[in-house]
């Protein structure tokens, strides 16, 4: 029982943004593999130089031994797994179900030691104003602490400050030619960041 | 008590409350209108992000080429003038989000979700000036 892998299907790698490759997933003592459920899914993830995935197999493999983390989330797809590892590299792979959570976590505690499938519990209030981080990659807007969403740094073609506490952000568009169909993409963000200097007055909002 | 009536003026909306009342629509990473939540949901790196219909300012569409944009413009400080806005002016260190612009070569539905925002933002709108109405 303790050596029987665990697996998920119709599990989506997603570590490349708008990419649509559906696999399966199998949790075992070794590691972590996903792969490619069809030709077209191996074609979805060609040629990214994902780490540990094998162009020629369709295969993602992770080593139990560079886990460092593993975390279950909220995502569009149902939920998502992201599984970071010692070198800072994270994988996402989203499409499961609610009712995953337990197996997983199980999986997770009995053959990663000293790896527990942690909850990264996501806000989901509808504000826009929070607090910046940087979480390895990814830049993470918060607010009250939860994650809100994640902007990965390697998706970002430029940056500007745009204005006096003004900050945008441009984001790559997908790859030409790839084959897609219609996708909303974001482009671009801006961040009002208040400045270091003047904290305490209210902008410009007349009287009181 | 100014405290207060500013903790009141931020807990005055809210999106969902738990990630089981996201709309089922999410899981396609598109834009979202839900009526119902008063929110619109955009899709970031493969999260479903939702904006409460209070937080947008306004809309704007540009067509380019094959793609439409739609860019998102939410309060933020700093902005319009003689405007009394409701910010959440509890944190001044916060970060805003100030905008977001998202295309997609899907034009029809640009345009639908265009239109949608735009409503919900209007009947927001009204809503919000007969219940000052109401107040005074």
């Amino acid at each position: 029982m303790s050596d029987a892998k665990v697996q998920f299907n119709e599990i989506f790698l997603t570590d490349v943004p708008y990419i649509v490759a559906r696999g399966q997933i199998r949790l075992g003592k070794s590691g972590i593999g996903w792969k490619a459920a069809s030709d077209a899914d191996m074609a979805a993830a060609m040629g990214y130089g994902i780490p540990g995935y094998s162009d020629e197999k369709g295969m993602l493999a992770i080593q139990s031994a560079d886990i460092r983390r593993i975390q279950w989330q909220r995502v569009a797809k149902g939920f998502g797994i992201r599984i970071w590892l010692k070198d800072g590299t994270l994988h996402k792979l989203d499409g499961f179900d609610r009712d995953d959570y337990d197996s997983m976590k199980d999986a997770v505690k009995r053959f990663y030691k000293g790896i527990t499938l942690e909850n990264r519990d996501v806000s989901l209030k509808g504000w826009n104003w929070g607090k910046t981080d940087f979480e390895g990659q990814n830049l993470t807007f918060k607010v009250e602490n939860k994650p809100m969403f994640d902007i990965p740094m390697n998706q970002v073609s430029n940056t500007n400050l745009a204005g006096k506490n003004e900050v945008s952000i441009e984001l790559q568009p997908t790859r030409p030619g790839t084959k897609r169909k219609a996708i909303d993409e974001m482009v671009e963000v801006r961040f009002y960041v208040p400045g270091t200097t003047t904290t305490t007055k209210k902008p410009s909002d007349g009287e009181d | 008590n100014k405290g207060n009536s500013e903790e009141q003026t931020i807990k005055k909306f809210e999106s969902y409350k738990r990630e089981t009342a996201l709309p089922k629509e999410v899981s396609n990473c598109r834009i979202y209108v839900d009526n119902r939540a008063d929110s619109i949901i955009l899709p970031v790196y493969g999260m479903a992000v939702p904006f409460h219909i209070s937080t947008l300012k306004n809309i704007s569409k540009s067509d380019e080429g094959e793609y439409v944009y739609l860019r998102f413009n939410f309060n933020s400080p700093g902005q319009g003038v003689g405007k009394k806005d409701s910010l959440p002016i509890s944190d001044p260190n916060a970060t805003f989000m100030r905008s977001v612009t998202i295309r997609s070569s899907d034009i029809l539905r640009m345009n639908e979700m265009y239109t949608s925002i735009q409503n919900l933002k209007k009947d927001q709108a009204k809503r919000e000036t007969e219940k000052a109405q109401l107040a005074d």
